[in-house]
């Protein structure tokens, strides 16, 4: 189903810019990143989310679309947060 | 400069979220169950069983106004659908001159028909739809007012959000930031994470609302271009202009080969509605609307027929950007377009806002709590506060699982029952308030969640105990919505019921020690 | 870094400060905004109709702007002033706008 896929890649952006951001790169990878995989991170979760768009665009219909984008950018936010508390709780 | 600006900011948006907290969070409340309202009626009603074809349902519709209410002014017919197995009927009986205008009460000009145009003998009961209503009229009190309250309540909405966003320092930074343990951090924590997290969705769902009853609220626009309302809605709806009733008797053709023909003229799309003007008569007229779910927009198309040819005398005018946009707008903001998906999305989107309005209330008291000049006898308006909070939160939630009870509870013959079922609402909210004034701040809130929690697990186990067993297996047989509804009743429970033990267990954190705890320490 | 101060006098204009200021918002603002959108109304180059409902559409933008700037501005008269003026001056363009060109 084309609102699971796309919950899916929006996961994986917001996994790669949280991993980018500093205060988060320990929870996420155990170890400290240099600027410079954090930007290529930045850049690589930036395109997952708009190939979430693309796809939602394509497939649903681009005012529909865009609208289902939103929700699965929420969705996958969300996602994305849960799993980051539980594994700096893991890590405690 | 900034930190002057800021500071402005934050206190507004303190004060506007605060002074409608209580009826924005019932709004959201109710205005995420509506976004289910066709499944909560159908829950609430679990005699109708039977879909049926939305064409021979509508024609057997018609036979049944036909043979009751063949005098009516127009009658309006709902067909099935996907979401509603019924057909639902209403009508507007005729207005004889010099009858004094009797005001008619919702259930004498409505009815619930099956396929076969038979009166279903379902339980009496507002469902979903009341809880759809009541997210703007409310209820106890004119409709007029009620509206007028909400759009003052939306209208600080807005506010709060601007100037939320405008006073949130690190929206970018803090965007994963969610520390649970750390008292009021966590709180803001919360309130800031279901903020942004959905914040697309708040300033749609807000400004669409406030756009969807605009007319009330802002009918400046056209009465500067127009003297009166009635010749803005000529001007803007020309063909609508109302047929008088000519007195000459003729049949009215099959709606059938009709509702076909509007099918094909959109593509496929479902019929929404079929409205017929003097029906009977020589100048009957049928008008077709599209159904919800084929366009965002919520102004869908429509097409008119003779009631007697079955000829196509007008369709719905293209629309101008700007009626095409305030259509686009409403219908973003009622998500009746929305397929499954997406109506999934609204809703836990819808969930995220009441999450958002309810940890800023209690953010307040939490803030404001370790400010105060003496903790151990705060002042009437904190207090105040902090009892509202308690009645808000938990007792709607609480409200709506004693509406779902009180639905399988109530008996069938009872008069005024759908009433009562509403009454059922507003009698356990009114007693978690006053549960909440009576004890303890801490157990008011233990007692209160845990009772909300009961009430949801209660749902399912009082469903099994009196739906009839026939009709529950008949229904489990490729019929998801009760096992849906099950789960989500059962997840509520679950997560009323968490929310009371972390309530439970919090304890004081050590205050910093400043002169005053010494004081009292030392005291 | 200069600090933008919110002017904050003593006694009795203190207290009244933002009752005022509240009031300029809620009452003001929306009375300078019904204004805006009957002028836009009227100015805008569309059909009446979709002229009229474009000005509606707008307007909660242009309230919840004005309330956010009234929050942010330093005095509460300049506050009031402005109210005053730009009422006046749109007030005096719908008036004549309709003397003028009158209403459908």
């Amino acid at each position: 189903m084309i609102h699971a896929l796309a919950i899916i890649v929006t996961i994986l952006g917001f996994a790669c810019l949280c991993a980018a951001m500093a205060r988060h790169r320990k929870d996420v990878f155990g170890h400290i990143l240099t600027a410079r995989s954090a930007r290529r991170l930045r850049i690589a979760g930036t395109i997952a989310l708009l190939s979430a768009l693309a796809l939602d665009m394509t497939c649903l219909g681009s005012a529909y679309g865009a609208v289902a984008w939103c929700g699965h950018l929420t969705a996958g936010a969300a996602l994305v947060l849960t799993g980051l508390n539980r594994k700096a709780a893991r890590r405690k | 400069m900034k930190d002057g600006f800021r500071q402005s900011m934050a206190a507004l948006h303190t004060w506007t979220g605060l002074l409608f907290g209580w009826l924005l969070f019932a709004m959201f409340v109710t205005g995420t169950a509506a976004y289910f309202q066709e499944e909560i009626s159908r829950w609430m009603r679990p005699e109708l069983v039977a879909t049926a074809p939305p064409a021979p349902a509508t024609q057997a519709a018609i036979r049944w106004l036909q043979s009751t209410q063949p005098d009516a002014e127009s009658w309006f017919i709902t067909p099935p659908s996907a979401r509603n197995p019924a057909t639902e009927v209403f009508w507007q009986p005729r207005i004889v001159d010099g009858e004094p205008h009797a005001r008619r009460r919702r259930g004498d000009t409505s009815a619930t028909l099956d396929g076969d145009g038979r009166v279903v003998a379902v339980r009496e009961t507002r469902g979903g739809f009341f809880l759809y209503r009541f997210h703007f009229d409310l209820h106890y009190m004119p409709v007029l007012w009620a509206r007028y309250l909400v759009g003052i309540a939306a209208m600080f909405m807005l506010v709060a959000i601007l100037s939320g966003i405008i006073t949130h320092k690190k929206i970018f930074a803090d965007f994963f930031m969610l520390r649970f343990g750390k008292g009021q951090r966590s709180w803001l924590d919360a309130h800031n994470v279901t903020a942004v997290f959905a914040l697309p969705f708040y300033l749609m769902i807000t400004y669409t609302g406030l756009v969807t009853l605009a007319t009330l609220y802002m009918p400046w626009g056209i009465t500067a271009n127009y003297a009166s309302p009635e010749t803005f809605f000529a001007d803007v709806f020309p063909d609508n202009a109302e047929v008088a009733h000519t007195g000459v008797a003729a049949p009215l053709a099959p709606v059938g080969p009709l509702m076909a023909v509007a099918a094909q003229r959109w593509g496929g799309a479902a019929i929404g509605s079929v409205q017929i003007a003097n029906p009977g008569d020589r100048s009957a007229t049928i008008t077709l609307r599209q159904a919800a779910n084929s366009a965002i927009g919520a102004r869908g198309e429509s097409l008119v027929f003779a009631g007697v040819t079955g000829r196509v005398i007008g369709s719905s005018a293209s629309q101008g950007g700007a009626m095409a946009t305030q259509s686009v707008m409403v219908g973003l903001h009622a998500g009746r377009y929305a397929g499954w998906g997406l109506r999934w999305l609204y809703f836990l989107s819808g969930i995220g806002g009441t999450i958002m309005v309810g940890s800023g209330l209690v953010l307040w008291t939490v803030k404001r709590r370790a400010k105060l000049p003496d903790p151990m006898r705060p002042h009437f308006g904190f207090r105040l506060v902090e009892r509202l909070n308690i009645a808000a939160i938990a007792g709607l939630p609480a409200g709506i699982a004693t509406y779902f009870l009180a639905n399988r509870l109530l008996p069938t013959g009872m008069t005024e029952r759908a009433e009562w079922e509403i009454h059922s609402l507003f009698l356990t909210w009114g007693a978690v308030l006053l549960w909440a004034i009576a004890r303890p701040y801490r157990r008011a809130w233990v007692e209160s969640l845990a009772l909300t929690s009961a009430l949801f697990a209660a749902v399912p186990v009082v469903n099994a105990l009196t739906v009839p067993r026939d009709l529950l297996s008949g229904l489990m047989t490729g019929d998801w919505l009760f096992l849906a509804f099950d789960m989500a009743m059962l997840l509520l429970a679950l997560g009323f019921g968490q929310a009371a033990r972390k309530a439970a267990t919090v304890t004081s954190k050590p205050r910093r020690r400043t002169r005053e705890t010494r004081e009292m320490a030392a005291a | 870094m200069a600090r933008k101060r919110i002017a904050s006098p003593q006694g009795f204009a203190a207290r009244i400060n933002l009752p005022l200021r509240v009031l300029g918002a809620i009452v003001g603002g929306y009375g300078v905004t019904s204004l805006a959108v009957a002028c836009l109304a009227r100015i805008l180059p569309l059909r009446p109709a979709e002229a009229s409902i474009a000005a509606t559409l707008a307007s909660f933008a242009i309230y919840a702007g004005i309330i956010v700037a009234i929050f942010s501005a330093r005095s509460v008269l300049r506050v009031w002033l402005w109210l005053e003026a730009v009422a006046l001056l749109l007030g005096g363009g719908l008036y004549w706008s309709i003397l003028t060109g009158g209403r459908l």
